[in-house]
């Protein structure tokens, strides 16, 4: 990038907020996932007209944008493929309004959903959100429509977005939506901008529904002999009908790293579901006798609820772990963000299990399968050495057929965590239909294609590609 | 540059998910906020220059100084990565191919020369007027507590007096700890371990007790990796929780902070609190992050010497959760010298050492 762009850019945000170091340049060149890109420039505005002022830059002289937020993507949304300039958002962190009697906030972008949840705490509310919720941003969760184990029943973070601005990739300044519960007014853009991933703008501002904190919850353990019982489990519960506020299968692979990265005891057994009810006192207890009726009905060897918090807390914890944690259950294996969070209908989930299983076995690789299985969201994570290339060609086929059986299945390639690079080969086929109509809106909204480009529908190479791991050959 | 340490800490390198959960709690990105000062960004940077990506450039050698090797990355990280081991290993990798900073330079040249980090002339004999003997309990008094926070010294040899204990103070010399956050070789880090194991070795001491928390995780989790140590290694907080204490009553509200080099590298939690406990009348409280999950102070892996703004940012910030309290009480000098840092001019709160509470309410014989 010239010296004279930085310059630029430098008097848009001022000289404490932007970085062309080393090591900015390659901290911001990853996120969460497989992908490195290194950028030009890091910036970091601090308000909507700094924003604009970015964008309006980079749509005059043509350098590509790409937003984050805490930089916890999976699948390398945030990675700038075509370098440019990486905008973190992390200090538009200001919760603007509350308006708890209207059942609606305003929040910057960089809001952590945790500490919104604590806010919203005091007035015995909250904002689902995913595991990552310690650190994920707002407005990272919204242009990726993030969700974790309770979206079952409260949905994801679309659900929640009643309006928003957003600065468009001509620079423009825009206003979505309202700041009401209901709004049938026109297109819903403000819902096409969660999953957009950066594509389409950068969102400002979120004026976000909130909902009451449960009056009490209470969390089961059920232990399964077979990961294809444990399936059908969930399937049974959901239509009963129960709809808990948290539904998670784990398999053993899964099951052992837990219990080895954070000690938590859990059964030695092929596969267990996590089981939150939550509601008043009565319901919780309603739930919890149908749950467990449920669940020994299919097959369950046990099925414990506790009510204490502290067990429950850590149980919780446990699963928020899966992923990294997994990274502890072979002296020379890690997991790697390789594609993961596929979502089948419900009725199809012990179909799903058995099929990964098996593709497990056939690859002779270790694929630990655990999920957000209450609304279909599985997934499966691949142990491996991401420094040798025979485990990446293992890892390509075993991923591969797991998505060509979740498409056959009719489900989607991604549930919670969005399309990014990692994603897009498969999603191209899964939303073929799709694809013009969401090229036009891409080409109408951002002619230069300045936003994020070359990721979603845009995405060319192979979804192992621009690896951050450096590969040896065997 | 070579990176033969770097190379043997492969596993934890690709082991980092990058999932960014340490953000939470990096004390250091709290305060610089971007992303290559977090745990992660200084994981991805030790990737890159054990890849070759990149090479150890000015910025990148500051991000890698920037950490205060607390560990609470490592509680907090899912797959527990020892990211203070990686960044040690790194800043060994730097310092054998010569790129350290002045301060650090003049802080080992220092070690080397005079025995303490401070660039102090005076012995520890010069200090204390207490010649080395035989005796069963050796106070291992550490530079801080000789040279910059005297009165914690002086503390814990008024406790042995008034207790009546066979005890002696040693010819010491710096334990080492800065030299290892520092990312000096192990060579160095043996000299002064040889040095202080015959010093204690001379008086036969079969307890070797410890005000500072750097000297005493030394000597339980380094020393070992050289030689065998024949005597015990105690906080001296530990061995004042085994005693019988009279004490006089103490009316204020005190608070107690975790220093990270015995809290979550030793996992020294109950001793200091039972100390406390024992004290008539005391009101204790805890902060909101205490024990496993306690904020570090922000003074050290070598932050407060190079970077003495970030080290007092991050003491404010610790400092505010501990003014539920009259009193701020911890267990390490180093900490008491960086928290006093943090303190606003309007606060009220005190920080001491629990050495010196336990000295001044301590009934004599």
């Amino acid at each position: 990038m010239e010296k004279q762009i930085i310059d630029r850019l430098r008097e848009v945000v001022g000289d404490e907020n932007i970085r062309t170091t080393t090591a900015e340049l390659y901290a911001y060149s990853t996120d969460a996932g497989i992908h490195r890109s290194m950028p030009d420039a890091v910036l970091r505005p601090k308000n909507t007209e700094e924003v604009a002022g970015v964008v309006k830059l980079a749509n005059e002289l043509l350098f590509p944008v790409v937003p984050r937020g805490a930089g916890t993507a999976l699948c390398g949304h945030s990675v700038p493929v075509a370098a440019g300039v990486v905008m973190d958002l992390q200090r538009m962190n200001a919760i603007k309004e509350l308006h708890i009697e209207d059942l609606y906030v305003v929040v910057e972008p960089g809001v952590i959903h945790k500490d919104l949840n604590a806010k919203l705490k005091e007035y015995g509310f909250f904002i689902p959100g995913p595991s990552s919720g310690n650190v994920a941003n707002i407005g990272g969760m919204v242009a990726t429509n993030a969700s974790g184990g309770n979206a079952v029943k409260y949905g994801a973070t679309r659900d929640y977005v009643l309006g928003m601005e957003v600065v468009l990739p001509t620079g423009e300044i825009a206003r979505f939506g309202s700041r009401t519960l209901k709004n049938s007014a026109g297109y819903q853009l403000e819902k096409l901008m969660c999953g957009m991933e950066g594509t389409l703008g950068v969102i400002t501002e979120v004026n976000l529904r909130i909902t009451p904190l449960p009056e009490a919850t209470a969390v089961a353990v059920a232990v399964f002999h077979t990961l294809e019982d444990a399936g059908r489990c969930v399937s049974n519960i959901i239509a009963y009908p129960v709809i808990p506020s948290g539904l998670e299968l784990m398999s053993r692979v899964c099951i052992e790293a837990v219990n080895k990265a954070v000690c938590l005891g859990l059964p030695d057994e092929e596969a267990i579901l996590l089981i939150e009810v939550d509601g008043s006192s009565h319901d919780v207890k309603d739930q919890i006798e149908k749950v467990t009726e449920i669940c020994k009905g299919s097959g369950s060897i046990s099925v414990d609820f506790t009510y204490d918090a502290e067990r429950k807390e850590e149980l919780w914890k446990g699963r928020k772990a899966m992923i990294p944690a997994l990274s502890k259950y072979h002296d020379d294996l890690v997991t790697v963000m390789l594609a993961d969070d596929m979502a089948v209908p419900m009725s199809k989930v012990p179909e799903a299990v058995k099929a990964f299983q098996a593709i497990s076995d056939k690859y002779d690789i270790i694929i630990a399968s655990y999920g957000h299985s209450g609304d279909g969201n599985l997934h499966t994570k691949v142990l491996m050495d991401p420094t040798r290339q025979s485990h990446w060609d293992q890892a390509e086929k075993a991923v591969s057929e797991i998505y060509e059986k979740v498409m056959e299945l009719g489900g989607t390639i991604t549930g919670e965590h969005g399309v990014g690079m990692t994603k897009a080969p498969f999603f191209l086929r899964e939303r073929e239909s799709s694809l013009e109509v969401m090229k036009v809106i891409k080409k109408g909204l951002d002619p230069n294609n300045i936003m994020n480009p070359y990721k979603i529908m845009d995405w060319e190479e192979n979804f192992i590609a621009r690896l951050r791991y450096h590969v040896e050959s065997e | 540059m070579r990176t033969d340490n770097l190379d043997k800490w492969k596993k934890e390198l690709v082991n980092c998910t990058q999932c960014g959960f340490c953000k939470d709690v990096c004390p250091i990105f709290a305060d610089v906020e971007w992303d290559s000062s977090v745990a992660r960004g200084k994981m991805a940077l030790c990737y890159g220059l054990y890849s070759g990506d990149i090479e150890p450039d000015e910025s990148v050698v500051e991000r890698l100084y920037q950490c205060t090797t607390c560990a609470d990355c490592t509680r907090r990280c899912p797959s527990s990565t020892d990211v203070v081991g990686v960044v040690e290993a790194v800043r060994k990798d730097l310092v054998a191919s010569d790129i350290m900073s002045p301060t650090h330079r003049k802080i080992a040249e220092s070690i080397s020369m005079l025995g303490n980090p401070f660039g102090e002339e005076k012995s520890r004999f010069e200090m204390f007027g207490e010649r080395p003997h035989k005796a069963k309990i050796a106070y291992f008094t550490g530079c801080s507590a000789a040279y910059r926070n005297k009165e914690t010294a002086e503390a814990g040899i008024s406790i042995l007096k008034k207790l009546g204990v066979d005890y002696t103070l040693l010819d010491e010399v710096c334990c080492g700890s800065v030299l290892g956050r520092l990312g000096f070789s192990d060579g160095n880090i043996r000299r002064q371990a040889e040095a202080n194991v015959k010093a204690i070795e001379d008086t036969g001491a079969e307890i070797v007790l410890f005000s500072c928390a750097g000297c005493l995780r030394m000597f339980r989790k380094e020393y070992p990796q050289f030689m065998e140590l024949p005597f015990k290694a105690l906080h001296f907080i530990e061995w004042l929780s085994e005693q019988d204490l009279p004490l006089k009553p103490y009316g204020k509200r005190v608070t107690y902070h975790d220093p990270c080099h015995i809290g979550r590298h030793l996992g020294i939690y109950d001793a200091p609190r039972d100390v406390i406990n024992k004290i008539p009348d005391i009101k204790f409280v805890e902060m909101a992050d205490s024990r496993e999950s306690a904020r570090c102070c922000g003074g050290g892996g070598g932050v407060r010497a190079q970077f003495p703004e970030i080290s007092g940012n991050i003491a404010s910030k610790r400092v505010d959760q501990a003014e539920i309290a009259d009193v701020l009480l911890t267990t390490c000098p180093f900490c008491v010298n960086n928290l006093a840092l943090g303190i606003d001019e309007s606060s009220k709160l005190v920080v001491k050492d629990l050495l010196e509470l336990v000295d001044e309410l301590l009934e004599d014989g």
